[in-house]
């Protein structure tokens, strides 16, 4: 006895340290995909490629796909600025990849920033994918009060419900690795 | 060291090292977070919309001297006050400013950004959110010059997070003083600047 109560706690210790990291921030990889209600964007056509009709709030099991990818960013964050050019890329290669095309659907929220923001952003980096732009941090619901932009959360859909497959804080830095994991990770080989 | 003991402490340790938060964008690591919040600022400010806007001469991080009076008859001018180098809402104000490039230079608009931090701070700083259009000057000494001429500066030594938009005349035309804890949203600035200089 004398000599497990100190194991235990130590144990205990490291139980706690790795979970506690995994409380803060994004929904990690492994975990259930977030049933948390995020704001729909105002454009019709966003919304009908998303499938998710007139909902003005949606979940990721809403999204007519099998891999759902949200990018979580805001349009004064130098980095994601920076990162604009490669997003459009993935844009890019979600419509034209036989493997991921209306398979695979990404969609972004512009924390804190304003629908005029977020219209001068797409105006500068020409970007075409659906952006929501919430003023009022909802996406807090998903990531808690401290998020970190850019982040992404990627999430597989399956019949026993979703799960994320993928949970990253910072720019993407190889976008072929990143397709690469959406379908294998995805099961869209 | 027992067996048992030696796979606790090897436990402890895998927590420790698969634990740590995935690394966030290093502007916002470099960021220096501080209490919190800061306080609402105590200074009152000394220039009124219609005034002729004080002239200054301040030195710039990219080399040189950089005078408001320079603009006059060329541009308008914003004049944006940010309390420190190295703050967080600061750092996303003049990216902000970065992404809206082409919408000042549409509307005949120079920002000029000042801040009380010294030159070797706010260099570090513009270079690490990739560099800014417009010039960046410090007020560091006498300190607060400047801020105090407009009456923004706070008891604590920084300016408050304040814009003055300032015509080709040297007339100030818009002035505000925001809540220093808050990005501002740009609707508000270009509905003020359409009204001075729309495209």
């Amino acid at each position: 006895m004398r000599r497990t109560k100190p194991l235990a706690l130590l144990l205990g210790l490291a139980l706690l340290l790795a979970s506690a990291t995994a409380w803060a921030g994004l929904p990690q990889a492994g975990q259930p995909a977030p049933e948390a209600a995020l704001p729909a964007m105002p454009q019709k056509e966003a919304r009908q490629y998303l499938g998710i009709g007139d909902k003005h709030y949606f979940t990721f099991s809403d999204v007519d796909a099998q891999v759902v990818i949200l990018n979580i960013f805001n349009v004064f964050c130098p980095y994601c600025q920076a990162e604009a050019p490669l997003i459009n890329q993935l844009w890019e290669r979600l419509n034209t990849d036989p493997a991921l095309k209306g398979k695979a659907k990404m969609f972004a929220i512009a924390v804190n920033n304003s629908a005029f923001e977020v219209s001068v952003f797409r105006d500068k980096y020409g970007a075409a994918y659906p952006i929501t732009p919430d003023v009022t941090f909802e996406v807090s619901k998903l990531t808690g009060k401290s998020i970190a932009t850019p982040s992404f959360v990627v999430v597989r859909q399956g019949p026993q419900g979703g799960q994320v497959i993928y949970s990253h804080s910072g720019p993407i830095e190889d976008l072929d690795a990143f397709v690469d994991m959406l379908k294998d990770k995805g099961g869209l080989r | 060291m027992s067996a048992r003991a030696a796979l606790a402490w090897a436990l402890v340790a895998a927590a420790l090292l698969l634990g740590q938060p995935a690394p966030a964008a290093s502007l916002s690591e470099l960021v220096y977070r501080g209490d919190g919040q800061m306080p609402a600022g105590d200074s009152q400010v000394k220039v009124q919309v219609g005034q002729a806007a004080p002239d200054f001469a301040l030195p710039a991080v990219a080399g040189g001297t950089v005078s408001l009076s320079d603009y006059r008859g060329k541009s308008n001018v914003l004049i944006s006050f940010v309390p420190s180098a190295w703050t967080p809402v600061c750092s996303q104000q003049w990216p902000g400013y970065n992404l809206a490039e082409k919408l000042f230079k549409e509307r005949d608009t120079v920002v000029l950004g000042i801040s009380v931090s010294n030159l070797p701070s706010l260099y570090a700083w513009t270079k690490e959110m990739g560099g800014l259009w417009f010039p960046v000057l410090t007020d560091f000494w006498p300190h607060g010059r400047v801020a105090s001429l407009y009456g923004v500066l706070r008891g604590d030594g920084m300016s408050e997070r304040a814009l003055f938009l300032v015509d080709k005349q040297g007339v100030v035309r818009w002035a505000k003083v925001l809540d220093i804890n808050k990005v501002p949203h740009l609707d508000e600035l270009f509905e003020a600047l359409d009204k001075v200089a729309a495209p």
